[in-house]
């Protein structure tokens, strides 16, 4: 049986939307200067973290320099960022629905451990004042 | 009689070739991986060439590491040319050589094997290289 989801705030899903966009943009926008191997390993965390919000075809295409050959890398990073950006526009207009912003939470707080910046992210910007309600 | 600098380019250039050959179907990050080894082993006889191209690729940004990864290949190919045509420093191929037989076969077993090999066929009889041939390892180097 599944389990019913605990109760989760408009507030705290707005905010969600917001880190989510955050992350994802400051990805898009280190393709040009972070250096390969940094860059490999953040794509991996982003997809990983948010991975209710990421379609398979963006998992596929992530431009991972570990596993993936030259021949690949060039349209894997196109196929990337193509497909982060719309699903950034996607999140930021709320099309994508609040069920599956749920569902992101979870992730995020299954990943608390080793995510405490997301999660205080999140808490700030739903209070405003940096406090942090799950700390 | 084949010389051990000649054995020493042929070995260079099969090398490169092989890095090359599979360089559009292995990860890139092996690609660099393999490059700066083979870079690492021949640097003497290499006279620096691959030397920025290894050390700017692994820190550079994930575009400008394809066209350096491609530049990189690039580079590769004039060694392979210059193996070759035996326009490489036969003084610098043989320090380059001296300091893999220095490290040993734990760390360059392959390399030295196959130099041998090189002068090993060279000095055999059509018969004795007909049988030798058979194998496969030998077949490639003796291409």
């Amino acid at each position: 049986m599944k389990m019913p989801h605990r109760f989760v705030s408009d507030k705290e899903i707005a905010a969600t939307r917001k880190v989510f966009a955050i992350q994802a943009k400051e990805l898009l926008n280190s393709i040009d200067g972070k250096d390969v191997a940094r860059f490999s390993f953040d794509a991996e965390y982003l997809v990983k973290r948010w991975s209710p919000l990421i379609d398979s075809t963006l998992k596929e295409a992530r431009p991972d320099v570990f596993s993936t050959s030259a021949r690949r890398l060039a349209k894997n990073i196109e196929i990337f960022r193509i497909r982060l950006s719309c699903i950034i526009d996607e999140v930021e207009r709320g099309k994508v629905d609040d069920a599956k912003m749920i569902e992101a939470i979870d992730c995020i707080q299954e990943w608390a451990n080793h995510d405490r910046e997301t999660i205080k992210l999140i808490n700030s910007i739903m209070t405003g004042a940096g406090q942090a309600p799950f700390d | 009689m084949i010389t051990i600098e000649k054995a020493i380019a042929k070995v260079i250039a099969s090398q490169a070739e092989a890095i090359i050959n599979d360089s559009e179907d292995i990860p890139a990050w092996d690609v660099l991986m393999r490059t700066k080894q083979f870079n690492d082993q021949w640097q003497i006889a290499l006279e620096g060439k691959l030397d920025e191209f290894v050390k700017r690729s692994a820190s550079c940004p994930i575009k400008n590491f394809l066209e350096m990864l491609d530049k990189t290949m690039g580079e590769m190919r004039k060694i392979i040319q210059s193996a070759r045509d035996g326009s490489m420093n036969p003084s610098l191929l043989r320090i380059a050589f001296g300091h893999i037989v220095f490290h040993g076969f734990e760390d360059y077993g392959d390399t030295i094997e196959n130099v041998a090999k090189i002068i090993l066929i060279d000095s055999m009889s059509e018969n004795e290289r007909l049988e030798f041939i058979d194998d496969e390892d030998a077949t490639q180097i003796c291409q």
